[in-house]
């Protein structure tokens, strides 16, 4: 038998050889792009992966990089809830981007804010005049403790989206009140029609419409001092009364037909964009998506049909927001670029090409847009009374992890029958307090 | 026999020692050739072992003794609160009850299902290779892809499944899949093992090749029938077989998350988590990362304990 002979110098080397293509291999692994000599790479993380916003966000990107010779934006698109454990867990390595897109909220943002890892905006803020021409509600939902840390994009609402064309195919017309829909929910059974389209297989779609639901019932000075200082309750015999409405009575009636819990947020967008229902439960977010998809119907969103027989309010809130990272790299270009975010060079790429309604006052006749998203902007903007009109949704400000999650198991187990709206009014007022 | 050998008389040292006292040779010099290289071979996978698996788990372990948001630089230690904790929890329950049905009953299923498939499939001569085509198929699929496809089969209003059962005239049978708390588990549960099967279905077709003839024909002079031939001649030649199948089904069934956060990611009313679900849910969602870690310590004492009982009873099996 021949046997190989190992000198000490070979074992050290192929020692060594292992694990430089160890080291090597490594490399790759969260790589920044690295700028070119006299060029700024400005590492901008958001989750915008449905169109057209998209691309308007590319758009928004090239935008700035125009105007600021030499900064250029290396973009990392990641869905949503994956964004929220990776940004998060990148940014406490010290190893995140300079500006990141995440959720408002206690249990989103917050959770950074807390850990340091966000820089206060409230100096840029009045530099850039934000305390003026930025919503009061968007602020307050990238506010933390009296600091500013974010900058929300977009003045978005939940409500229901109708097909006006096809309801009068059908001889019906848009339900204005609760009667109206019982009404229309018996016609749309005999067409074999969904009333309205609702899945709750997603965790999140149960937040829109309980933020409806809250909106209408406490309306919005009640409902903002709930969900931001904790001045209320969620067991509230009139919270309790509107989940057994919305939730029990309206589903038993097969408002939001059968499978309620089998179907996720597209699921129910397909049933609508296919047709196959007359009402949607969404929000001004999709307005580009719809209009491309139902491009010769006549399509409009309402707040849910009044529960008191007198309030309908919208539940308005910010998407998300903008937040730049404490150990920003590249910072001074992050401030201008947020900066940048709603100047006269950017508004209409959020405006036009997006399609979405930004947190800022705009005259909607001075852009190319359609008459459904001036609809939808004049709702979104409070329809002339946004106090009255505009609510909050009950996911953002103090909400944290045990709530959101007591809404998304709660709301099914009604749906399945198997809780009590009392149960869940009493379990959602636990989990607040427990997410405190 | 004395327990301590004397050391042989004349032994000489292979080296004169140095003079000004004796230097011992290193730890490499001391190995014989032979084990240098197998060293040199070994340690590459080594540091591998240690960088990926046994320094994350003790990192675990610790973290598991901690309450901590993930992002936060204080980690409070809670000792063993988190485990405590666990003992309170509903959701541990459930998801602890639904990980076992996962792995006892999906171990199961793919096994019978493979074994039986790959036994019709056996001496089909050449019509065998579209069989193995057709069944070893979805194991090249991403789960993540099974995932959706089998969401788009489960689709209440659209679903392939759904529709067929109309058709037939069982449509009292549609229902919305994945949105039912009885069945959402055993909904996924079907489109995993339709996923698994593949890879076991070729070990058991492979190993069919070995079967002993003579000892089938034997059995059938013999009088035995076709469950009788199944029960005593074919299944004792396939143990290794089944041992291998077996191992790499716990491990997979284990290891299960993906399909389950695709298609319900734990609902409807968490009737969908597993353990490895909670844990990431925990973790990554809910930001309590210590509770998440101290989830995964418990997974990995299970899997231990599963994997220690089925190595041993293969043995004794074995050694009978």
């Amino acid at each position: 038998m021949t046997t190989t002979h190992l000198s000490r110098r070979s074992f050290i080397g192929a020692g060594l050889a292992g694990s430089a293509a160890l080291v090597l291999s490594g490399c790759g692994f969260g790589r920044q792009e690295q700028a070119a000599e006299g060029q700024t790479t400005l590492s901008v993380w958001d989750s915008f992966t449905t169109e057209p916003v998209n691309t308007s966000v590319d758009a928004l990107g090239d935008a700035f990089s125009k105007a600021n010779s030499g900064v250029s934006i290396d973009r990392n698109i990641v869905q949503y809830d994956q964004l929220t454990a990776l940004a998060k867990t990148a940014m406490a390595s010290g190893d995140g981007p300079d500006l990141v897109y995440y959720s408002v909220g206690k249990g989103n943002a917050g959770i950074l804010v807390d850990a340091g890892l966000l820089a206060p905006l409230d100096d840029l803020a009045e530099e850039a005049g934000w305390t003026s021409s930025i919503a009061p509600f968007a602020l307050r939902e990238a506010t933390f403790d009296g600091v500013l840390y974010g900058l929300p994009n977009e003045s978005e609402v939940s409500g229901w989206w109708y097909n006006r064309s096809l309801l009068e195919q059908h001889g019906l017309a848009v339900p204005e009140t609760a009667d109206d829909l019982l009404t229309l929910t018996e016609a749309a059974k005999s067409l074999g029609i969904v009333p309205v389209a609702y899945g709750q297989g997603d965790f999140y779609t149960s937040f829109w419409l309980f933020s409806q639901v809250a909106c209408n019932i406490m309306q919005s000075d009640a409902l903002g001092r709930l969900v931001y200082e904790n001045d209320g309750a969620w067991n509230s015999p009139e919270i309790v009364q509107a989940i057994q409405t919305v939730f029990v009575d309206w589903h038993q009636a097969g408002v939001f037909g059968e499978n309620v819990n089998a179907l996720k947020a597209q699921d129910a967008t397909d049933l609508w964009t296919g047709e196959q229902a007359f009402l949607l439960v969404n929000g001004s977010w999709a307005t580009g998506t719809h209009a491309e998809a139902l491009p010769d119907r006549e399509l409009g969103m309402m707040p849910l049909p009044s529960l008191d027989g007198e309030h309908r309010v919208f539940s308005a809130g910010s998407g998300g927001a903008y937040w730049l990272s404490a150990n920003a790299g590249e910072a001074d270009a992050a401030k201008d670029f947020l900066k940048f975010v709603f100047s006269d060079d950017a508004l209409p790429i959020w405006i036009e090409q997006a399609q979405l309604v930004p947190p800022v006052e705009f005259d909607p006749g001075s852009y190319e847009t359609e008459e459904l998203q001036n609809r939808i902007a004049t709702a979104a903007s409070g329809d002339g009374d946004p106090q009255k009109n505009l609510g909050y949704q009950v996911n953002h400000g103090l909400a944290a992890a045990p709530f959101l999650n007591m809404m998304t198991e709660g709301f099914q187990a009604i749906i399945a029958g198997d809780k009590t709206p009392q149960q869940q009014a009493d379990d959602l007022q636990a989990a607040w307090e427990e997410g405190l | 026999m004395s327990r301590t050998a004397a050391p042989p008389a004349a032994a000489p040292p292979r080296r004169p020692a140095p003079a000004g006292g004796a230097r011992r040779p290193g730890p490499l010099r001391r190995l014989s050739p032979a084990a240098r290289l197998a060293a040199a071979f070994l340690a590459p996978a080594i540091v591998l072992y240690l960088v990926f698996v046994l320094i994350p788990l003790v990192q675990s372990v610790w973290l598991s003794l901690h309450e901590w948001d993930g992002v936060n630089p204080v980690k409070t230690f809670v000792g063993l609160g988190n485990y405590l904790d666990l003992m309170d929890d509903r959701l541990f329950g459930v998801s602890l009850r639904n990980t076992l049905i996962w792995v006892g009953l999906g171990t199961a299923a793919s096994l019978a299902l493979a074994l039986g498939l790959a036994l019709l499939a056996w001496g089909t001569g050449r019509g065998f290779a579209v069989f193995r085509t057709l069944y070893f198929m979805p194991q090249v699929l991403p789960t993540v892809v099974v995932g959706i496809v089998w969401g788009w089969i489960y689709h209440p209003s659209f679903g392939v499944l759904n529709k067929g059962l109309e058709a037939v005239g069982l449509g009292s049978l549609a229902r919305g899949w994945l949105g039912d708390p009885d069945i959402a588990v055993y909904a996924i549960l079907a489109a995993s093992v339709w996923a698994s099967i593949g890879l076991s279905f070729v070990i058991f077709s492979a190993a069919l090749n070995n079967v002993s003839a003579e000892l089938l024909d034997a059995a059938k002079v013999d009088g035995a029938n076709a469950l009788q031939r199944f029960r005593h001649v074919i299944v004792p030649q396939l143990s290794h077989a089944v041992t291998l199948v077996t191992s790499l089904l716990l491990i997979h069934n284990f290891q299960a998350f993906d399909m389950v956060w695709v298609m319900t990611r734990g609902g409807p009313q968490n009737s969908t988590q597993l353990i490895a679900t909670y844990t990431y849910q925990n973790a990554f969602a809910d930001n309590q990362v210590g509770y998440g870690a101290a989830l995964s310590v418990v997974l990995t004492v299970i899997c231990l304990i599963v994997t220690v009982v089925f190595v041993r009873l293969r043995e004794r099996t074995s050694e009978v």
